[in-house]
């Protein structure tokens, strides 16, 4: 019996658990997911200041949205007539659906600032340099497929929140000159937000953009492997490449077992916030009742506060130069001096000038979010 | 010695794992039961009595009920086939037959043949202050019950 | 295999996993205190899914429960209140996403008005503030559904033509010190303001003026006697007393232009045709009579009038600034120009109801009002009063003599009405129908001797006179009342409120008697012949008078008292079925002053036909 059980278990994993370095490298290089990780990892590379746990983070925060998320469509209706009633069910009657609902919103803010993060992170570090300029554009996509996503979350619960910063957001798409009114008309399905736009953001939201985000991570994990792993110093690839470096340690366990406690660390964390920090839900989306002042989600109050300003230069010059820049950029800034290395005097005008975009990105943010009051007017104390 | 410590911190987090999973599971579980139910309501309002006031038999299609009048009063015969849940039709000959896989019902709702496991199961009528007729699905009676006093 | 060396890797895992494990099971713990069974109503017709009976299993059902089961009804809509909600905090509170807590006395009242519609609905603040509104004439710069524009407001055309300058400039600044009963709001204009209205109103262009012969002589004495007999005083107040109606007349003298005077008392809706006096059409001379008997009479106690000081002469300049004021303030609201008025200057206040009182701007002295009926009341009381940037919603006037109660009341009216109304199956209209009036001859009958100003229809006007016309023709023999509208008689002494003499032509009167007595009947009361009078019966008739005590209250062959009609000759007016009705059943008696008991059957055939058969007498029939 215990020898019949044995053959039904290698059947399905082929190779014990690991009992020395090589088949550890076996076993890794067997196995469809673990796959993605290199057999051997520089050992540099596994130091926290390496990374900072941003990539890993982000993953795990996708797994776990995903994970909540399909929980969560099982009592969700994408119905203006039930959509928020909905979320009164999570709230009141359905076992564990606060916490649910609760872990899916801190997730997606999380999120979305873990993957900036984590591209400032690749910035800083020259991660965009070739080899690797594929890889940082597919990275730019998914950092806008994550706003893309979260902004197609926010208007699910259906509350005056959602609603509202839904409005606002899709007029800004509609600044857009010549194209804009048809893409808005697009994105909502009719010309305001109401039952088809509802539709189409739970649809985009619940299949459409994680299918691609999906497809996505899996290219730029794979380039990562593909692309020699980690960016590192010049000076600590020569030495590898001498052979006098410290040896390359096998990834199972350094690094599955890092990756594994991170990722026990990110939900306890989330765990915590999700029991003690409700997320905000607002009365039920009135197309009659506008708030005031009618935001936007706080990662897209830096464009509404630039689009106060103008409408075309603010909401859609400034974001759509800033994506096509940063898709640009390892095709221009191709040089290699001082890459794996953060703020290297080689790179002073590159680090600056990222650091000057994302300082012009944050302050208009934070301005947007704290310091203004009804009617877009400047209040000196935030509420 | 430190191996040792080691050994037990690593026991200990996998424990947690197991916990963590069992909760889980045990969360998934609860979580699938929540009593969100926005359904039609069992009790079904069949309008006033004078809509019964002929003899025979009475098919109120919002209902899913047969409402058959006999000397004995009025009783409620649900049309939900018990083989597999369609809705049943009266025959000829007084009885029912269930078009999905042809099981047969007599005029009391007893199999007479077909796959049917089990009759027609009769309900609850009752009437509200108003003189109308209520039934309540959830309230299945014996055969032979009959809500009595209904003006025919 | 090489191991892990890194001891805090370990120590970390170890601590995570565990934390993950007992966070979770916190979750568990919470989970466990959730109620094992819920117990939810569903009424879908009105959005309801209330929870209440998780804990209220067995509510305590008011004398309202019997009309209002829960399974028709639910609980919040009555009750306000989260019917989501399974915790009693969520469910009674409010919170940030839930800004109906469980419904004040007034947010209740409000609740009850959004089903019951109408000024009779049987909720007491509702219907109260329903009529207020109508009477206050809200609906003259608001859309208010249900509420009429206000009618009573006279039109602005020829102003300049009525009265002096001053007037007008005294009454937009102190209109008490113009007619101490007047209904216009307070609009707290700037001397400049009022001076520019003044301006602009002179502008307006009235029907032109006939002129006077100079021959004609007014005297004051026969002008005294037509203001008597035509009963000005039942709708005007001159000389210290008379009606609401109209406006006063005591500074009439000096306040009104004599030639447009003349020429109004000859034809009131050629000047005036929003007006709602009826057209006694007087002729040259009684007319001159009236103006002469007003000059020398309609004058300030003091000698001079309240107005002293302010004639200067009108500033044409400033016309155009007085155009743009007169619009901003929508004054053309509630005053007719040029035969219309204008669409409602201020916000359409259909779904105040929706408003939560967390959201309403709050007093400027940072004081909010706890919820909105009384919200509202306040804005109705001191508009100025809220800490408002919006120019246009602090320009709203104040109304004059509104008390507190009034404004609450009010407050609940106008929070009963919601952007979607309830479904129709909820909505119980307690206001009559108005009835179709007659068109036609008889119609412009009605519309120039103003019937209905004084006398209800089917719930429409009736602002005199207490019996309304409703069930008349069965009641009243149509002989009769077409000889009381050619010459009306009192029936009533106790009332104050007389018919004036209209001057109706003999087939005028006849043709609205007529449509007295066949449209409006009354269906609890049957036609009767006029049971016949032998002796026996007329004596038994005379003895029941007097055992059922009809003397306390009416006067008969001379005794008796006049609180009730005098019956000597009601044979004349009364129809002999009505008089057999309201013998039985005193109910069908109109106004409410019936005798306080049906008279027993046996008696009522003799009282009857003793009554009918009554000698008519030289006091029943004398004017006052």
């Amino acid at each position: 019996m215990k020898a019949w059980l044995r053959t039904v278990w290698e059947s399905v994993w082929r190779i014990g658990w690991p009992k020395d370095d090589r088949s550890a490298v076996k076993a890794l290089l067997q196995s469809l997911v673990l796959h993605v990780h290199p057999p051997k990892v520089r050992p540099e590379s596994l130091k926290f200041r390496a990374t900072w746990g941003l990539g890993v983070l982000s993953f795990g925060l996708l797994a776990l949205l995903t994970l909540t998320g399909i929980y969560l469509m099982f009592y969700y209706i994408p119905h203006p007539d039930a959509a928020w009633r909905s979320m009164k069910d999570l709230a009141f009657v359905v076992p564990f659906g606060v916490v649910t609902r609760n872990a899916h919103r801190w997730a997606a803010h999380a999120m979305v600032a873990l993957v900036t993060l984590h591209m400032l992170r690749v910035f800083l570090a020259g991660g965009y340099k070739p080899p690797r300029q594929a890889n940082w554009v597919a990275g730019v996509w998914l950092w806008f497929g994550t706003l893309a996503l979260s902004f197609t979350g926010y208007l699910l619960p259906w509350d005056q929140l959602a609603f509202w910063a839904v409005t606002v957001g899709s007029n800004m798409a509609g600044a857009i000159p010549g194209i804009g009114e048809h893409f808005r008309v697009l994105i909502l399905g009719d010309r305001t937000v109401g039952e088809a736009a509802l539709l189409r953001f739970y649809v985009l939201h619940c299949v459409a953009l994680p299918a691609v985000l999906f497809a996505l991570v899996g290219f730029h994990l794979f380039r990562v492997r593909k692309d020699g792993g980690l960016v590192v110093s010049e000076h600590a690839e020569s030495a590898v490449k001498a052979g006098d470096g410290p040896r390359l340690v096998p990834a199972w366990p350094h690094l599955l077992y890092r990756e594994l406690v991170l990722s026990l660390v990110l939900t306890a964390v989330l765990l915590a916030l999700a029991l003690w920090v409700d997320a905000p839900l607002e009365p039920e989306a009135d197309p009659a009742r506008t708030p005031n002042p009618a935001k936007a989600p706080w990662y897209f109050l830096g464009v509404q506060e630039l689009a106060h300003y103008s409408a075309f230069w603010g909401g859609v010059f400034v974001p759509a130069a800033t994506v096509a820049a940063l898709c640009l950029l390892p095709y221009v800034d191709t040089h290699t001096q001082g890459v794996g290395r953060y703020l290297p005097p080689e790179r002073r005008l590159a680090s600056a000038s990222f650091g000057a975009l994302l300082v012009f990105m944050a302050v208009f943010t934070v301005i947007g979010t704290l310091f203004r009051g009804p009617g877009w007017a400047l209040m000196w104390w935030p509420k | 010695m430190a191996s040792d410590r080691r050994e037990l911190l690593f026991k200990l987090g996998n424990l947690g794992l197991l916990a963590l999973g069992a909760q889980s599971a045990w969360a998934s579980f609860r979580f699938a039961q929540a009593p969100v139910r926005y359904g039609a309501p069992t009790r079904k309002n069949l309008g006033p009595a004078e809509r019964f006031s002929g003899s025979g038999r009475t098919y109120v299609e919002e209902a899913g009920l047969f409402v058959v009048r006999d000397p004995a009063g009025l009783g409620a015969l649900s049309a939900v086939c018990t083989h597999l849940g369609c809705n049943v039709r009266t025959d000829l000959g007084g009885g029912y037959i269930c078009p999905c896989h042809g099981s047969r019902y007599d005029a009391q709702g007893r199999v007479l043949g077909g796959p049917a496991p089990l009759p027609l199961v009769w309900v609850k009528l009752v009437r509200d202050a108003k003189g109308h007729i209520i039934a309540d699905l959830a309230q299945p009676v014996a055969a032979s019950v009959r809500l009595k006093g209904v003006p025919t | 295999m090489t191991p892990e060396r890194d001891g805090w890797l370990h120590a970390a895992f170890a601590v995570s996993s565990l934390a993950c494990a007992a966070l979770v099971a916190v979750a568990v713990a919470r989970d466990a205190k959730r109620p094992a069974q819920l117990e939810q109503r569903l009424v879908p017709a009105l959005g309801v899914v209330d929870r209440c009976e998780l804990c209220h299993a067995e509510p305590k059902h008011g004398p309202l429960a019997a009309s209002h089961p829960p399974e028709r009804f639910g609980c919040t809509p009555c009750h306000g209140g989260q019917g989501y909600a399974t915790t009693k905090e969520a469910a009674h509170m409010a919170a940030m996403d839930w800004e109906r807590p469980l419904f004040s006395r007034a947010e209740q009242q409000a609740a009850c008005g959004s089903c019951h519609l109408g000024q009779r609905a049987p909720v007491p603040l509702a219907a109260q503030g329903r009529a207020l509104l109508a009477d206050k004439g809200c609906a003259g710069c608001h859309g208010i559904p249900g509420v009429p524009r206000p009618d009573f407001a006279p039109a602005l055309d020829g102003l300049r033509d009525r009265v002096s300058p001053a007037v007008v400039r005294l009454w937009l600044q102190a209109p008490d010190r113009v007619d101490d009963h007047h209904r216009m709001p307070r609009f707290r204009l700037t001397a400049q303001e009022s001076e520019a209205l003044v301006a602009h109103l002179w502008t307006l262009p009235g029907p032109p003026l006939d002129p006077r012969p100079a021959t004609l002589q007014g005297d004051a004495e026969r002008g005294k006697r037509a203001v008597a007999e035509r009963r000005c005083a039942t709708c005007h107040r001159f000389e210290g007393r008379g009606g609401l109606v109209g406006p006063d007349l005591g500074l009439a003298g000096v306040k009104l232009d004599a030639a447009w005077l003349w020429n109004l008392l000859r034809g009131v809706h050629r000047l005036r045709p929003e007006s709602r006096m009826p057209d006694f059409a007087l002729s040259d001379q009684e007319a001159a009579d009236v103006v002469a008997y007003a000059a020398e009479n309609w004058l300030p106690d003091s000698g001079e009038p309240p107005w002293l000081g302010l004639d200067a002469p009108v500033q044409p300049a400033l016309a155009a600034a007085g155009k743009v004021l007169f619009d901003e303030l929508g004054c053309a609201g509630c005053h007719q120009v040029a035969g219309t008025l204008a669409p409602p200057a201020a916000m359409t206040l259909d779904r105040l109801g929706d408003r939560w009182a967390a959201e309403l701007p709050r007093l400027a002295t940072g004081t909010a009002l706890p919820d909105v009926p009384h919200w509202i009341a306040g804005k109705i009381l001191t508009p100025h009063a809220f800490d408002q940037r919006d120019a246009a919603a602090a320009r709203m006037p104040t109304a004059p003599t509104v008390t507190d109660d009034e404004a609450l009341a009010m407050g609940v009216a106008l929070a009963s009405l919601h952007r979607k109304p309830v479904p129709v199956e909820y909505q119980r209209q307690h206001d009559p129908p108005s009835a179709p009036l007659p068109a036609g001859h008889t119609g412009r009958l009605i519309a120039r001797y103003r019937c209905l100003v004084c006398h209800g229809v089917g719930g429409q006007g009736g602002f005199v006179a207490r019996i309304d016309l409703d069930g008349v023709g069965s009641r009243l023999r149509q002989p009769w009342l077409a000889a009381f509208l050619a010459s009306p008689v009192t029936v009533r002494m106790d009332q104050a409120e007389r018919m004036p003499i209209l001057g109706l032509a003999p087939a005028d009167a006849q043709t609205l008697a007529q449509w007295l007595g066949t449209a409006l009947g009354d269906d609890r009361i049957d036609a009767a012949p006029l049971p016949s009078a032998d002796t026996a019966t007329l004596l038994q008739g005379k003895q029941c008078f007097d055992r059922h005590g009809c003397g306390t209250c009416h006067v008969a062959q001379g005794g008796g008292t006049m609180r009730g009609p005098t019956l000597d000759g009601c044979g004349v007016r009364l129809q002999p079925g009505y008089v057999f009705a309201l013998l039985r059943n005193p109910a069908v008696v109109p106004h409410g002053r019936h005798p306080p008991e049906p008279v027993p059957e046996r008696d009522v055939r003799a009282l009857a036909a003793w009554l009918l058969h009554l000698p008519a007498t030289p006091t029943a029939t004398g004017g006052p």
